[in-house]
């Protein structure tokens, strides 16, 4: 196998803490993401699950070079991308393109369509306003507008339609990777599918590479080869789309993909159950990320006592992904297999009760 | 709260010395010499550089700035140049009549204006709304001094209501320094009330929009209610920022009433100081008036604390 | 210069009405400033502003021609003081016997020339010194806001008089001093626009197309602060000419051979003994010259602001309509005694722009049986969210709801006036909000909110409230409710705060619970958890829940039965088994297919081709007919009515014909190792048939539900 196109190495990216009320006082660092290593083939798909607070967007942030991580290293082909000084050479913004998820905040409102998407062609390939306007209007048809929006704002398009705009200026250098951050979120369902469709077809004719940030599972699965699991400024799982959406092997991505509701009655009377099965503590992640436990040991249903003393070593799953969790290395042995293996008969798994409260 | 007070009041310190810092310097840069101001045109060379050496200004400016502060810390201002009164003295006699009418002013606008910039809101396009509206743009654009004028010679002169100038001799009751006070603060107290209710307005417009309000409503709360618990104390917040402003605003804007109604406050004394090159006087006057805007500021982080919680430190 | 550190006053950002409204047929080039300029045409107040300005600018430029008189005001008639009109002078003349017309006339010179002074020095420091720190933050933004405060710890005219000390007195040297301290204001101005477009995504996406830090700046941020700048521009401009009157008068602006207007005014001061009347002139051309910039620039602000609209305390209640024999479909499918009962609802909103109405919610129906969960389905802009509202009389504003009946448990709300709803709203009707952080007040501990509707509605005294609202916090899952009561509500996160809503919304055991996007706004574990919540409460207490969601997998949670919304119009309703087994409308069809599930994955997603239109385009036919992958000629032909089909109802020409698929099996029905499902997995298309009275069983006891 030939050499991935994006290396994330043990990235762990802080946030220093704010001023207190005194001026003297500091407000503890914030740990983003910890330690998280990542690769992304070119011409591949990586979905990047998780929900609010989990340090997804703040990593694709760090790819795309807007912020610079407190240690290890992003190389993306010939660039070492944590090596770069203040300024971010050209030659990488052409190389790695973004679509944020806010279809209304990602366009300039004061330019028109046609200079929203002639900026990086000019940019970058030095092409006079006729040329740009020209590869502008192709790149509009690309995506599924027409020609003559070039001349309009962004606010005279619905939020599918300025979503496929953005995807169109994020083309338009002719990147390797595209970080899609949360980019059919803010859409309605019909139109969800219909922009996740044009992604999947410019990948198709591209060959570009994808790093989908997104918190909803079911979407990411259909989109993407391989998927990592965030939790709480962690990876906790890592592994083939199918693999990690019915065998998981780590109790989050389990928690997860039981709480994606179905449409049908029948399998959402079966997860409903499961998902209350499952879900202990009462709130999501919060407060600061913990360096030395798992995060989600809180709300685990299945948690040891060694979960609160160290974040587990990596192990490969019978899948062929990664998991991070202690129950594959003490307590029950699961040894990779799924976790849902514990479910028959939970009593066993538990070597310790969960803890009364949150 | 003590410890938002504690850390306020330790941050203004700094501030104060940036602010005495900058006018000191500041003021220098005019060529014109005090000494020949003082001395007149007619003076000798060497009258003049004696004067300069008694009021020390023939001293290196470092030199000169370190002794002013010096002193400024301990509490003295220097002595006038012209009169040879202490600065400190004369603020003393003329600050608690600028202040009175500055918050005067101040109270009457935060009470004027909030109540009808809230009605205007409550209803918003309709003729009150619109009436008021009016008024407050009309009322923002007169000039302070000039409307004084024109109550002075009205209300003062021609009808003999109240008096027209600030009594010669101090007044003697509260009675008569509030009668004293009535014109000037009108004059001041306009623009401001029309400031306030304009913000007044829109915030409560923007408040009213807001989740909070219709989920009150949802609970069936009265009307009156609703407003009175649930919008009035957030649309206040931008209300006391303005307020913020505007202490600053009147007592800049006092300065020309105080020469209107010939009130003997702190104003006066800054344009004199300034007409004379009299610098121990301006600094003293700058770092007054500073230091009133900076404890105003302060009590005003103190009520956002309390409207806020969200500010408040845990 | 009373005003000069105020600041923007703000005006209230208009919450946009419906989704953001695509126009891609009505829109050209440059259409956006042609709006903003009729925009502000149409605003006369500003208008006349303008021309008054306009005509202060031609009398400052000919002023030398406008007079008869001596433009160095020479004074032929020294110490005459002639009233107006005497002697030809149509103002009088000032003490020493010059003409106050003329003066007038050369003092809008003055007046003009100073205040661009000021506000050009204001600009020229004021937008680059802001724009670098707002740009660069870190310790640039420190020493340079630093700075500013220092600037502005003083008053303006004082620090202005200050800086005149060291220039020295004289126009220009004091229209400097006031620029220098305006330029703080700019400074402070352009620096927060800086800081709010720095977070916009816009931005971050210039730069990832490789814009450089200086083309960042001045091509993506500087266009979008350039409305507030403009809008402050116009305003200190204003500010400027007070400062010129005012520095003018004191003596330490204008000096004796300059006809500034606040020089007259010092003028007058000499000769009040005799007569107010030179003050008046001068006086009144500072006061409608600061007035005309201000209402001009008030102008440009609000033709900036998009659709600035006023509100109101939002609520409005529901108008009465007359009954319409048509519409009245045999309705419902199967429940003899709803508890809530409406018929014939239309809402109408003023289009934004015009003065016409649009209607957003056209004849809906609706029942919800007792202890029921009524499932209200749609996209946004269905209309679903205002359905809800109009139930408890809170149509925002400028919104219009008539219905023709809305029946509460025997009881008429239709024509009620605000104070009987008031009993509806909170006591019999509970409702919870999308955003659960934003619909609770910040400035009161949630206790308190969660206790008010037991103090109006019930009565109670401050303990008994207390006590119950305890009793609640326990009930909702909101752990260590003695401490959380006295929490105020940025100090819980959305699930919790969600939670204190249903405590609020229940608090007054109401008959009906409506729940607008409930779990939308949370993250997917706490859905789950929330959805237990409600159906739970709500099922214990035999609650009837109007549930809006764009969500078909949490009505698949929780719903019994189903109404489908698009464009203002339920498209169809039914038993939840039913509509979701067998879709009768193409749109539930579409719908459906189009909700992403964890499954294996072929070929494209199916997708619901087209956008949703906005209401000023919905056709007076099928509103779906442009999207429908079924239209024939007959969808064209006019309105379509909700007719019955199967066991649901629905709004289609074709339905009797069409074959439309439902939800089908997953074929990897659930992860390895969960309990399967009582159907057949993948038995083909169809899902098995719901035990009667509810979709889902009350929870298992002892499992591991919310506390």
């Amino acid at each position: 196998m030939s050499e991935p196109l994006l290396h994330i190495d043990d990235v762990t990216i802080v946030f220093p803490g704010g001023r207190g009320a005194l001026p003297w006082q500091k407000l503890p660092d914030v740990r983003a993401v910890q330690h998280v290593s990542l690769q992304i083939d070119a011409g591949d798909t990586l979905g990047l699950v998780g929900e609010s607070g989990s340090g997804k967007t703040t990593l694709g942030r760090a790819v795309l070079r807007f912020l610079r991580p407190e240690s290890g290293s992003i190389r993306l082909g010939d660039f070492d991308v944590t090596g770069f000084g203040r300024q971010v050479p050209t030659e990488y913004r052409k190389t790695v393109q973004v679509v944020f998820q806010d279809p209304v905040g990602s366009l300039n409102p004061s330019m028109v369509v046609g200079a929203i998407i002639a900026e990086p062609l000019r940019i970058h390939f030095g092409m006079d306003s006729g040329t740009a306007r020209e590869r502008a209007g192709e790149l509009l048809e690309q995506v599924g507008l027409q020609r003559h929006h070039l001349d309009r704002y962004p606010h005279e398009f619905s939020g599918g339609q300025r979503q496929r705009i953005a995807v169109a200026r994020a083309l338009a250098t002719e990147p390797d990777l595209l970080v899609l951050d949360e980019p059919v979120s803010a859409l309605d369902v019909s139109t969800q599918s219909q922009v996740i469709n044009l992604l999947e077809r410019l990948q198709r004719e591209t060959g570009a590479a994808y790093l989908l940030i997104a918190h909803d599972l079911a979407v990411v699965r259909h989109t993407c080869h391989r998927i990592a699991v965030m939790y709480h400024s962690r990876i906790v799982e890592l592994g083939d789309s199918d693999d990690i959406c019915e065998r998981p092997a780590h109790p989050y991505t389990e928690l997860l993909l039981a709480s994606i509701p179905d449409p049908d009655p029948a399998v959402q009377h079966v997860k409903s159950q499961r998902r209350r099965e499952l879900a202990q503590g009462v709130a999501g992640a919060s407060g600061r990320a913990p360096t030395d436990s798992c995060p989600f040991a809180e709300r685990c249903p299945h948690v040891m006592d060694v979960c609160r003393e160290s974040f587990p070593e990596p192990v490969p799953t019978a899948t062929g992904g990664t998991v991070w969790c202690h129950l594959h290395t003490s307590g029950p042995m699961l040894g990779g297999q799924p976790v849902s293996e514990l479910a028959a008969g939970t009593s066993t798994a538990q070597v310790s009760p969960p803890a009364a409260d949150g | 709260m003590l410890r938002l007070l504690v850390s306020r009041v330790l941050a203004a310190i700094p501030l104060m010395l940036m602010v005495a810092t900058l006018v000191f310097f500041l003021a220098q840069l005019n060529p014109v010499d005090p000494a020949a101001t003082i001395m007149g045109d007619d003076a000798d060379l060497e009258s003049l550089a004696e004067k300069r050496a008694e009021l020390g200004i023939d001293r290196p400016l470092v030199v000169q700035y370190w002794d002013w502060l010096n002193s400024a810390v301990v509490g003295d201002l220097g002595t006038n140049w012209f009169n040879g009164e202490e600065i400190t003295t004369e603020l003393r006699d003329r600050i608690p009549v600028t202040l009175s009418m500055v918050f005067g002013s101040l109270i009457v606008a935060l009470g004027i204006g909030s109540a009808f910039g809230v009605l205007a809101a409550l209803k918003a396009g309709r003729w009150p709304d619109r009436t008021i509206t009016v008024a407050s743009s009309l009322g923002l654009a007169v000039p302070n001094f000039w409307i004084g004028l024109v109550l002075a010679y009205y209300v003062g002169v021609k009808l003999q209501w109240l008096p027209a100038i600030w009594p010669t001799t101090r007044p003697d009751s509260l009675a008569r320094w509030i009668e004293a006070l009535i014109l000037p603060c009108v004059a001041l107290g306009i623009s401001a009330s029309a400031a306030i209710a304009r913000q007044a307005r829109s915030s409560m417009i923007g408040v009213l929009q807001r989740d909070y309000v219709r989920t009150a409503l949802a609970k069936g709360l009265p009307v009156r209610r609703v407003v009175s618990r649930h919008a009035i104390r957030n649309a206040a917040i931008p209300v006391v920022t303005l307020a913020g402003f505007q202490t600053s605003a009147l007592i800049g804007g006092s300065i020309f009433v105080e020469f209107v109604f010939n009130v003997p406050g702190l104003g006066r004394f800054g344009v004199d100081a300034i007409l004379r090159q009299n610098m121990p006087a301006l600094l003293g006057f700058v770092m007054v008036t500073a230091a009133v805007v900076v404890v105003v500021n302060i009590v005003l982080d103190l009520s956002y604390a309390w409207l806020n919680p969200k500010v408040r430190p845990e | 210069m009373s005003d000069a550190l105020a600041g923007l006053g703000g005006s209230a950002d208009a919450g946009e009405l419906a989704s953001p409204a695509p126009m891609p047929q009505e829109s050209a080039a440059g259409a956006t400033r042609s709006r903003f300029w009729a925009r502000l045409r149409r605003n006369k107040v500003a208008m006349a502003g303008a021309v008054y300005l306009v005509l202060v600018v031609i009398a400052a430029i000919f002023a030398p021609l406008l007079t008869s008189h001596d433009e160095t005001f020479a004074t032929r008639f020294q110490d005459i003081l002639f009233s107006p009109g005497e002697a030809g002078y149509v103002l009088g003349t000032d003490h020493v016997g010059r003409d106050i017309l003329t003066r007038i006339f050369f003092g809008a010179r003055y007046a003009l020339i100073a205040g661009a002074e000021a506000v050009l020095v204001a600009l020229v420091i004021g937008v680059p010194f802001g724009l670098a720190i707002g740009y660069f933050r870190g310790w640039a933004d420190r020493i340079g806001m630093r700075f500013v405060e220092i600037v502005v710890a003083v008053p303006a005219v004082v620090m202005a008089m200050a800086i005149i000390t060291g220039l020295g007195t004289g126009l220009t040297n004091a229209m400097l001093a006031i620029g220098l301290v305006f330029s703080m204001i700019i400074t402070r101005l352009v620096r927060a626009e800086v800081f709010a477009a720095r977070e916009e995504f816009y931005v971050d996406g210039a730069r990832a197309a490789g814009a450089s830090d200086r083309r960042v700046m001045w091509r993506h941020i500087l266009p979008n602060v350039a409305p507030p700048l403009i809008v402050q521009t116009t305003l200190l401009f204003a500010q400027a000419v007070l400062a010129e009157a005012a520095l003018s008068f004191l003596g330490i602006g204008a000096d004796a051979s300059q006809a500034s207007w606040g020089r007259m005014l010092r003028d007058a001061e000499l000769s009040i003994d005799r007569t107010i009347w030179p003050a008046i002139p001068p006086g009144i051309a500072i006061f409608l010259t600061v007035v005309a910039f201000n209402v001009f620039g008030d102008g440009l602000r609000d033709a900036f602001a998009r659709e600035a609209r006023g509100g109101r305390v939002g609520v409005g209640d529901v108008m009465p309509k007359e009954r319409n024999a048509a519409s009245a479909p045999p309705w419902p499918p199967g429940s003899d005694d709803p508890l809530l009962s409406l018929r014939g609802l239309d809402i109408v909103f003023p289009k934004p722009g015009e003065g016409t109405d649009m209607t957003v919610v056209r004849d809906v129906n609706l029942d919800i049986g007792r202890g029921e969960v009524m499932a209200l389905v749609g996209e946004s802009g269905s209309g679903k969210t205002i359905t809800g509202l109009s139930l408890m009389g809170l149509v925002p504003d400028p919104g219009q709801a008539s219905a023709e009946s809305i029946v509460l448990d025997g009881r008429e709300l239709v024509g009620m006036d605000f104070n009987d709803l008031r009993w509806i709203r909170g006591r019999e009707i509970g409702i919870i909000f999308q955003e659960p952080s934003a619909a609770l007040n910040p400035a009161y501990t949630v206790g308190r909110q969660v206790a008010e509707p037991l103090r109006v509605h019930l009565g109670m005294s401050k303990r008994e409230a207390r006590e119950r609202v305890i009793e609640l916090f326990t009930e909702v899952g909101i752990p260590d409710p003695h401490k959380r009561i006295d929490a105020f509500p940025h100090q819980f996160s959305g699930g919790m705060a969600q939670r204190v809503m249903i405590a609020m919304a229940l608090s007054c055991e109401p008959k009906l619970l409506i729940a607008d996007e409930p779990t939308t706004a949370l993250d997917v574990t706490v859905q789950g958890q929330m959805l237990d919540l409600v159906s739970e409460l709500a099922r214990s207490r035999g609650v009837s829940v109007l549930l809006i969601t764009h969500d078909l997998g949490v009505v698949a949670d929780l719903a019994d039965r189903v109404a489908v919304m698009y464009a203002g119009e339920i498209v169809e309703t039914g038993r939840l088994a039913d509509v979701f087994a067998t879709p009768r409308h193409p749109y539930t069809e579409g719908l459906i297919a189009a909700i992403p599930r964890n499954e294996p994955r072929s070929g494209d997603l199916p997708t619901i081709p087209g956008v949703v239109p906005p209401p000023w385009a919905w056709p007076d036919r099928c509103h779906f007919a442009d999207r429908c992958l079924y239209e024939a000629i007959e969808c064209r032909r006019g309105p379509v009515e909700l007719r019955p089909m199967g066991a649901s109802l629905t709004r289609c020409e074709r339905s009797h014909e069409l074959e439309l698929r439902g939800v089908q099996h997953a074929s990897v029905v659930a992860i390895a190792g969960w309990e399967q499902p009582s159907g057949e997995p993948g038995s083909g298309g169809v899902m098995p048939g719901l035990p009667p009275g509810g979709v889902m069983p009350g929870l298992p006891p002892g499992e591991g539900g919310p506390a």
